[in-house]
């Protein structure tokens, strides 16, 4: 009896710290300079930063849909400076970005029904969603190159 | 759906999944696209199966992004009013976004 109480009594303490924090602030999520970089953590950072790169992206595709809307001046305008060398760096980077957070979010949705969880998925899933996002956007732009020449 | 994180995860991975082909279509059709005229352009958007796909990406696209972003700001904002105003201007980002895009594509079905 004397021992539990004894127990309990530090835990609560601190668990009502705790709470008083957690009522200020919010937790924080250890920065980049924390980690150790293997292949595997990196599909999880590659994961959060091609996430917000594509966010990022969601303006272009925006943008372009609404210089189309405003007339023939903004369109040309639009695809003069997407089809520009830098817009097309850009256009190369969003591709991969988008096609890398895709390939890996299905290896997420993998995970949520529950396969693939061993160390040995994890390893092997994580150089094939490198793998695949890499094929599929050279390939991608092998048909538009393919397509610009024909 | 008994939480805010329970929601969170449902609609984060119905609009991921709604995503992946949408996405795949979107990439295959813009590089067929990528050389339009104005006029062609107008008239694979008005296109109605092309419309209806690009108005259900777009909804899905500016709430996964949302609450992504929101994810990314609740890890790495620490003080509670800074957060607060962090999530509300993820949000209006994404308002901005999808209706800018959504308003492009009801304009061109009108105009075209």
């Amino acid at each position: 009896m004397s021992q539990s109480s004894a127990d309990t009594r530090p835990r609560a303490a601190a668990s009502a710290v705790r709470m008083k924090r957690a009522g200020r602030d919010a937790p924080l999520s250890p920065h980049l300079s924390i980690w150790r970089w293997t292949p595997v953590n990196t599909t999880s950072i590659l994961h959060r930063a091609t996430g917000i790169a594509n966010a990022a992206g969601a303006t272009l595709l925006a943008a372009w849909l609404a210089c189309g809307a405003i007339g023939e001046g903004a369109y040309d305008v639009a695809t003069a400076i997407l089809g520009s060398p830098i817009g097309l760096l850009i256009l190369f980077a969003f591709t991969l970005s988008v096609i890398y957070h895709m390939t890996n979010g299905i290896r997420h949705l993998i995970w949520d029904s529950g396969h693939m969880i061993g160390k040995a998925g994890r390893g092997t899933s994580a150089y094939a969603v490198y793998g695949i996002a890499l094929v599929l956007t050279i390939l991608v732009w092998i048909a538009a190159f393919t397509l610009a020449g024909a | 759906m008994a939480s805010k994180a329970t929601n969170h995860f449902v609609m984060q991975r119905l609009t991921a999944m709604i995503q992946v082909p949408l996405v795949i279509w979107l990439i295959i059709a813009v590089v067929g696209h990528a050389r339009d005229t104005h006029a062609e352009f107008l008239a694979w958007v008005s296109s109605p199966l092309t419309a209806i796909l690009l108005v259900v990406l777009i909804l899905s696209i500016s709430y996964h992004l949302r609450l992504g972003l929101g994810e990314v700001v609740d890890d790495y904002v620490h003080e509670k009013k800074r957060l607060k105003t962090g999530q509300t201007l993820v949000s209006l980002y994404a308002l901005a976004v999808g209706a800018v895009a959504l308003f492009s594509v009801i304009a061109i079905t009108l105009i075209a």
